[in-house]
């Protein structure tokens, strides 16, 4: 492989396909585009050997032996592992793409592909995947900072954020509108931000990831 | 139909003419034209194309041309070799090569035959050159040569055409033309230069053309300055070029190919751009034709025009209306053009066209085919979902354009005119409706529309809503007879209908309701003949026949009302020969009725119920339908040809083989028939309808027969290897070992049916009837002069009697020479002279002997008195009787009878009698010397004055009398006796005699007598085979055995059993019938039989052995039994098997159709994946060839893959093709596995293999075992739908379970079976689709393998599918096949 960095915005590529020939077929191809592939030959090795914490992309068979690609898709979904998988069926149907396509596949390919949809499929799932990292780790950050909240500051924290002044805050918490202002303070200085418009946007983002 | 490969071009003349006059002339010769019958029609004649190609001898595919010589023989010019083509095999000729010349093809242009026999054959690069046909050798080689300017000018001739004097006009490439004279080897050039001076071009010439009436004019096609006219006589050039002013005139071609002569005004000139007319006396072109690439053009012997293209097929051109039928190469039809790419056309004078083809070879096919059509149904398949066999037909009477078709596959509306085929629907759509029953019959129902008669009961056509009803009789409780099969329908002329189901005929009259059976009935002799009716036929007097499957026919008699019955006696002339009656039909002039039987044509006269055999001898067997045209000639449909017999009502009809000529053989399918109002006849056939129009059809001449070759098996020397017979041809002692003479009748519309007869006088009388070989051997004849005589005849079983015949001498070995035989008659001469003069010293000597031999004789007599002893003694021991009778006093022979008689009876004593005679009457000799003769032969038994009647009147000499007497209490005894009386002085004194008691010998020869008229009696046929030292030869043949195989007792005696049984016979049959003849065993099973006139047909063998006094086996009995009849319904039987089999198959694979998809998606995706990631690889700068070399040998890996996906579907989807082959059934099920693999994945099934490694190979038909166990194996996930995800295991598991067996059992882990028995029936089924047929077809098939199969439930829970199958002896290379198995399975995943 070339430059680090160039790998490092490539993202690597899962091919889980129990055809060996698709799946050298298909590492050869997002090779051929500058991506690194990892094959496996089931859901089970896949799931036994995990992924990378960089970007990464799973190509997925919707019909493997044992634990087929949907069944895969749900079961990492439970696992609480969001990743960007692109399927690829040799007999792709609506309901199947459906079902996938809701659960959040990036795309559902039938078999033989065009090369440009599968390339430009896995460069959405990375670009996706990045993306996703991205939210993570700044959620993951937030969330540190939330936990060092007390639950009176949080308590304060959830109300400031809905546009209360600190009268009104202090009426609704039945403590003084001088206490609120003072774990005001303290929140602001816990959450390392410089003004109220700042600590609406963060906590609104947290939310908005469902955290 | 057939407008796939169809196009018509409509293109009218591109001129307008320039003088009104000249418009006239070719309109009226347009008119003209327009008036001929072969033109008046512009209708589309499907034509079948016969092919040959370098697999059949030809020596190349590349054919340049193709010329027919006087003999017949055909020669076909290629791009390398000349060959000749008698209609069995091709004879390649090509020049001797001068060593170090190097090998060069030898491309041959063009081909010319001299007067004198030989042929002149110009090619490219090669000049032109002799050829010798008798010898095969190239006489004189003529090349170009450097530097000779009055010489060859080109290394290429294109075309040799005959000028005056036996000279040769030379056409060359570049080189114009030239005179050749091969007399004195002298050669003139005319260059053909254009008129500019810098050109060089002396002229390519394509065509060359001398007319008879002026033959010093040569009219040239040449390559670039279109036509020319050389005039020989004034050196006269002229060229045809467009005449400026004339802006309205025809632009000559450029280029022109060939000319042929229509008539001395009209020529037509080809050119690539099409067709052109020319008039040659006018020098004037007139029309042009376009159509590109034309290549050549032939006028056939009924005036239709036919065009070839160097790209676009053949077509039939019209000149009337310049519109052209083309015919094209299609792949799914072998019988069409086998390429598009035609060079040349030639007509050969049987009126055949051969086309040579660019690179194919050679397409032949008979332009005259207009009395025959084939009606395809195959195409139109696609709406009819099944394919079917036509079982009955019917014109409409309203809409003469069609035809209703009864299928095995339901009712079918077929409009002649364009090809239609419409099925047609039940009232009720239920499942039972006809879609799905076989239509057996049909009849016109006088009240509109037609009777219906099915598989399932009686229907009828309601012409008001164009449905099917089923038809319900008045009174209900007749409902249930109209159900059933139906297996005949009539409606008589009263308005009754007459079907026949089991059991005989019944009669519904529709006024009264009333509803009559006439049910066979073995007792009575006037009821029906018997329980089953083929046909029904009403004659015109009203009567009734019934045509019986097994028993003759039946006539109910309008007068009587009673059946008469006409039962069959096979091969009985003048009796009713067939058994299965298959067709009636009424001669047009009456009085006669027609009777199609499978023994052959019958003859019936209705008034007085003769009954003819036609067919004995020469006509045909099987005859399946029978049809009359205008001319009042038979059409006759039988087993293999639609044959038209002439002078039907005389004592030798004459029998034409009119499908013969076709090459065309219908197929064993149907005994239907119809006669259509037009004319035209339609028959059955395998692949749809066979349409004859008996006006249309044409006899071929005789056709002519040479010998081709002579041949000295194993020698060196041959006498005439493919040359000429009319030399003198003398074999020396040496040679005359094994000769084989191969002939040829050159009749080229069907070669493969020409039939022959040799003889070769000297040796033989009789004709050898060779049926459709071409060769005789014979092996060490007597010195002599012989005649090989052949005839022959063509296709259609016309005979050429003069034939062909080759004169050859044997001269005897040196010790049967005459000089050698002169001097052994004189050596023998000599020693008789010397003899002579011998004998008289001889004479002298002899005297003075004979004095002592007077000595001699007196010591003889001493002598006789010993022999005297010695005879008594003999008489005494002798187990013969001996007796001698005197007379108290002798009897005077000249008294009348009744008195001797009675003297005899008073006088006669017993004067001698030996032990034997004693012993007989229960008496000692003692006794018996001196008693009376009354004592044993009392007066008062009814035998004595008979008995001594009898002595008096042969003047007491007897011989070999049988006389029967009564002795003691032994009983009745039959003697034989001699007797002699010594008559002295006309009296007789004694009578001597000699007894016998052969009672015991006579019982035993009663006995024989018996057994003998029984076996001669019997229906089976009856041998008694002789073994021999080293063979075996028939001592006895019974009259049956005569009747089924048409020999006569004298060809069969002393012959070989095995001279009777067919090369078709099984090899293991007959193995295993050679070694219960080498141990003396006995055998059974069925056998195929020769007949002498009725071809091959089934028997029933059963041989015992039966042994001598030494225990060692003399004879074998021979018993066979004809089995055709049982055999041709199996036939039929196996054939909707078959057929049901296929449809089974498609169907499985059509509910497999996603998972197919899917496997080959899957080598597509890789595929594509590679080579898309190739693209990629090779675009960056440096590319990874190791890499791109990988990734090619992945892509074809996967190409492979996906073939063998399709090649596997392929097979399953192929009708069963072949015999048996033998198999691995471990292989065989990895196979399958391979093809159900993604569908167990989506079901999520798990399959195991449990197979046994030690599994004896079978000798079975793949593609049904597949079937079977691709029907179980769907059948077991079927039933695993609604269990749990961890309990979908199906098992397929094979083992031996005893030696010799294989079985291979399917388990599923679903509900199992309730009735394990019933599963098997047809139309049995679980599942809410299903038809129910899987399993009955897996039954037919396993046990039509001689295997079993069963079902269970395993104890597990499950249903257990098992099937046993005999192995083969191949064991030891199971375990290599199934790991090659292994390896091509791990090379699909």
């Amino acid at each position: 492989m070339e430059a680090g960095e160039e790998t490092e915005e490539k993202g690597i590529v899962h091919v889980v396909d129990d055809d060996f020939s698709v799946r050298r077929g298909i590492e050869r191809l997002l090779r051929s585009a500058g991506h690194r592939a990892v094959c496996h030959e089931s859901a089970l090795e896949f799931l036994e050997k995990g992924v990378e914490d960089g970007p990464v992309c799973l190509i997925l068979d919707v019909r493997l032996p044992g634990l087929n690609g949907l069944d895969l898709q749900r079961e990492l979904l439970t696992r609480g592992r969001e990743l960007s998988i692109v399927f690829i069926t040799g007999h792709g149907d609506v309901p199947m793409s459906v079902e996938a396509m809701k659960a959040g596949a990036v795309d559902f390919l039938p078999k033989p592909f065009n090369d440009e949809a599968l390339l430009d499929a896995v460069k959405r799932g990375i670009r996706q995947d990045a993306k996703r990292k991205a939210r993570q780790f700044i959620v993951g950050e937030i969330r540190l900072r939330l936990e060092r909240l007390t639950s009176r500051e949080r308590e304060v924290l959830d109300l400031v954020v809905t546009g209360m002044l600190n009268k009104q805050v202090g009426a609704e918490l039945g403590i003084a509108e001088k206490t609120v202002k003072v774990h005001r303070s303290r929140v602001m200085e816990k959450m390392e931000v410089q003004s109220l418009a700042e600590l609406v946007r963060i906590t609104e983002y947290f939310r908005a990831s469902g955290s | 139909m057939e407008g796939e490969d169809t196009m018509v071009r409509m293109l009218v003349p591109l001129s307008i003419f320039p003088d009104s006059s000249f418009r006239w002339v070719i309109f009226l010769a347009i008119l003209g034209f327009g008036m001929l019958p072969g033109w008046a029609e512009e209708e589309r004649v499907d034509l079948r194309f016969r092919h040959h190609t370098s697999r059949d001898g030809l020596s190349n595919d590349s054919v340049k041309c193709v010329y027919q010589d006087d003999t017949g023989f055909l020669w076909i010019g290629t791009a390398d070799g000349l060959n000749r083509y008698d209609g069995h095999e091709f004879l390649v000729f090509r020049p001797e090569r001068k060593p170090g010349a190097g090998v060069r093809s030898f491309s041959v242009r063009t081909i010319h035959a001299a007067a004198d026999g030989c042929l002149w054959v110009g090619g490219e690069n090669s000049g032109f050159s002799k050829f010798d046909p008798t010898t095969g050798r190239f006489l004189e080689q003529h090349r170009f040569e450097d530097g000779r300017t009055d010489w060859l000018a080109s290394q290429t001739v294109i075309r040799i055409k005959g000028a005056s004097e036996g000279r040769l006009w030379i056409g060359t490439n570049w080189g114009g033309l030239h005179r050749f004279d091969p007399n004195s080897g002298a050669m003139e050039h005319f260059p053909l230069r254009e008129q500019t001076p810098r050109n060089t071009n002396q002229g390519i010439i394509q065509a060359l053309h001398v007319t008879e009436a002026a033959p010093e004019i040569v009219w040239l096609g040449t390559g670039s300055m279109g036509m020319m006219r050389f005039d020989s006589a004034t050196g006269e050039l002229r060229r045809y070029h467009q005449d400026p002013l004339s802006a309205h005139e025809v632009a000559p071609p450029r280029v022109v190919t060939s000319i042929v002569e229509e008539s001395p005004i009209c020529f037509w000139i080809t050119s690539p751009k099409g067709i052109y007319r020319f008039d040659p006396v006018a020098g004037r072109f007139l029309a042009h034709y376009e159509f590109r690439g034309l290549s050549s053009l032939v006028i056939d012997q009924d005036g239709r025009y036919w065009v070839s293209s160097g790209n676009s097929g053949l077509a039939r051109f019209f000149p009337g209306s310049g519109k052209f039928h083309v015919y094209l190469h299609s792949e799914s039809n072998p019988q069409s053009l086998s390429d598009n790419r035609i060079r040349t056309l030639h007509l050969d004078r049987g009126g055949m066209i051969w086309a040579g083809l660019s690179a194919s070879g050679l397409s032949v096919f008979n332009p005259q085919r207009e009395w025959l059509r084939e009606h395809r149904f195959a195409d139109a398949r696609r709406n009819t979902e099944d394919p079917m066999i036509v079982l009955a037909m019917l014109q409409d009477d309203e809409n003469p354009e069609l035809v209703w078709l009864g299928t095995t596959n339901g009712l079918f509306q077929w409009d002649r005119n364009n090809g239609d085929l419409v099925r047609c629907q039940h009232e009720s759509e239920d499942v039972a409706g006809l879609s799905k029953i076989k239509v057996q019959n049909l009849s016109l129902r006088a009240q509109g529309g037609f009777w219906i008669g099915t598989s399932s009961g009686l229907n009828w056509f309601d012409r008001e809503t164009g449905k099917v009803r089923p038809f319900k009789p008045p009174g209900d409780e007749v409902k249930g007879l109209v159900k059933g099969k139906i297996s005949a329908l009539h409606e008589d002329k009263e308005g009754g209908l007459w079907f026949c189901k089991e059991r005989g005929a019944r009669r519904l009259n529709f006024e009264t309701g009333e509803f009559v059976s006439f049910l066979h009935d073995p007792a009575d002799p006037e009821s029906i003949g018997a329980r089953q009716v083929n046909q029904i036929h009403e004659d015109r007097a009203g009567n009734l026949w019934f045509g019986h499957r097994s028993n003759g026919l039946s006539m109910l008699s309008r007068q009587t009302g009673k059946f008469i019955r006409i039962e069959s006696e096979p091969y009985v002339p003048g009796r009713l020969s067939g058994v299965n009656i298959h067709s009636f039909h009424e001669d047009f002039e009456g009085g006669i009725l027609w009777v199609g039987t499978n023994l052959g044509l019958m003859r019936i006269e209705i008034e007085s119920g003769e009954v003819d055999w036609i067919s004995i001898g020469s006509g045909p067997a099987n005859v399946f339908a029978i049809k009359q045209d205008e001319d009042m000639n038979l059409w006759l449909r039988t087993r293999d040809d639609i044959v038209r017999m002439l002078d039907r009502n005389s004592a030798n009809p004459i029998f034409q083989l009119a499908t013969g000529s076709e090459g065309l053989r219908p197929g064993a399918i149907g005994w239907v028939s119809c006669a259509l109002d037009t004319g035209e006849f339609l028959f059955p056939a395998v692949t749809g309808v066979l349409e004859v129009r008996p006006d249309r059809f044409r006899l071929l001449e005789p056709p002519p027969v040479v010998v081709t070759d002579f041949e000295l098996v194993g020698q060196s020397d041959q006498p005439l290897r493919g040359g000429d017979p009319g030399q003198n041809i003398v074999l020396n002692d040496s040679q005359n070992k094994i000769m084989k003479f191969k002939f040829a009748a050159l009749d080229f519309r069907a070669p493969e049916r020409n039939r022959f007869a040799y003889r070769l006088v000297g040796l033989e009388e009789e004709w050898h009837y060779e049926g459709e070989g071409n060769s005789a051997t014979y092996t060490t004849l007597k010195p002599g002069a012989y005649v090989f005589r052949v005839k022959a005849a063509n296709s259609q079983g016309v005979w050429n009697e003069e034939g062909a015949a080759l004169a050859f001498r044997i001269l005897p070995p040196w010790w049967a020479t005459w000089w050698f035989r002169g001097a052994l008659v004189a050596g023998l001469l000599l020693m008789g002279g010397s003899f002579g003069w011998f004998r008289v010293r001889q004479v002298q000597k002899r005297t003075a002997v004979l004095e002592v031999e007077i000595r001699k004789r007196e010591k003889l007599n001493s002598e006789l008195n010993r022999s005297e002893e010695r005879f008594q003694n003999l008489l005494a021991n002798s187990s013969e009787q001996v007796w001698c009778l005197e007379f108290d006093e002798a009897i005077p022979v000249h008294l009348p009878e009744e008195e001797q008689v009675e003297l005899l009876l008073e006088r006669t004593f017993f004067a001698e009698g030996n032990e034997a005679l004693a012993a007989a009457y229960g008496l000692s000799r003692e006794e018996l010397i001196g008693s009376r003769f009354e004592r044993v032969m009392p007066r008062s038994l009814p035998t004595t004055i008979p008995l001594f009647q009898e002595v008096v009147r042969n003047g007491y000499k007897m011989k070999d009398f049988v006389t029967v007497e009564q002795a003691g209490d032994c009983g009745e005894r039959i003697m034989i006796n001699n007797l002699m009386g010594t008559i002295v002085d006309g009296k007789v004194t004694r009578v001597w005699g000699t007894a016998r008691d052969i009672t015991r010998q006579r019982r035993a020869e009663e006995l024989v007598k018996l057994h003998s008229v029984t076996i001669e009696n019997v229906s089976d046929a009856f041998l008694i085979v002789e073994v021999g030292v080293d063979d075996l030869s028939i001592v006895y043949a019974n009259r049956r055995f005569t009747e089924i195989t048409g020999f006569a007792s004298e060809e069969v005696e002393e012959a070989s059993p095995f001279r009777f049984l067919a090369s078709g016979t099984s090899p293991k049959v007959m193995d295993s019938i050679r070694a219960v003849i080498r141990d003396g065993g006995s055998f059974e099973g069925e056998v195929l039989c020769d007949g002498k006139f009725r071809g091959t047909f089934w028997s029933d063998l059963r041989i015992s052995p039966v042994c001598g006094e030494d225990g060692k086996v003399s004879h074998f009995v021979w018993i066979q039994s004809d089995i055709t009849a049982r055999k041709e319904a199996e036939d039929i039987q196996l054939n909707h098997e078959k057929v049901l089999a296929h449809a089974d198959r498609v169907a499985t694979l059509g509910g497999l159709a996603t998972t197919i998809a899917h496997e080959l998606n899957q080598p597509l995706a890789a595929i594509g994946a590679n080579a898309q990631a190739a693209q990629r690889f090779m675009q960056s700068p440096n590319t990874d060839w190791d890499e791109i070399r990988e990734i090619l040998g992945d892509i074809i890996s996967d190409n492979e893959r996906a073939a063998e996906v399709i090649r596997r579907m392929r097979n399953l989807l192929k009708k069963r093709v072949g015999s048996d082959e033998s198999l691995d059934l471990n292989e065989l099920i990895q196979g399958v596995e391979t093809l159900v693999h993604s569908d167990a994945i989506i079901r999520q099934i798990e399959i195991r293999l449990i197979l046994d490694p030690s599994l004896p190979r079978v000798r079975a038909g793949r593609t049904e075992i597949q079937q079977v166990l691709l029907n179980l194996i769907i059948n077991g996930f079927d039933a695993m739908m609604d269990i749990e995800v961890s309990d979908r295991i199906l098992e397929i598991q094979t083992l031996v379970p005893e030696p010799g067996q294989v079985q291979v059992s399917v388990r599923d882990r679903g509900h199992g079976l309730d009735d394990t028995e019933a599963v098997f029936e047809a139309f049995h089924t679980t599942k809410q689709d299903g038809l129910g047929m899987g399993l009955a077809i897996i039954k037919t098939i396993v046990e039509s393998h001689g295997g079993r199969v069963w079902a269970g439930n395993s104890p597990e829970g499950g249903a257990c599918f098992s099937f046993s199958l005999l192995g083969s002896e191949e064991v030891g290379v199971v375990g290599e096949d199934v790991s090659r198995g292994r390896d091509e399975i791990a090379n699909l995943k």
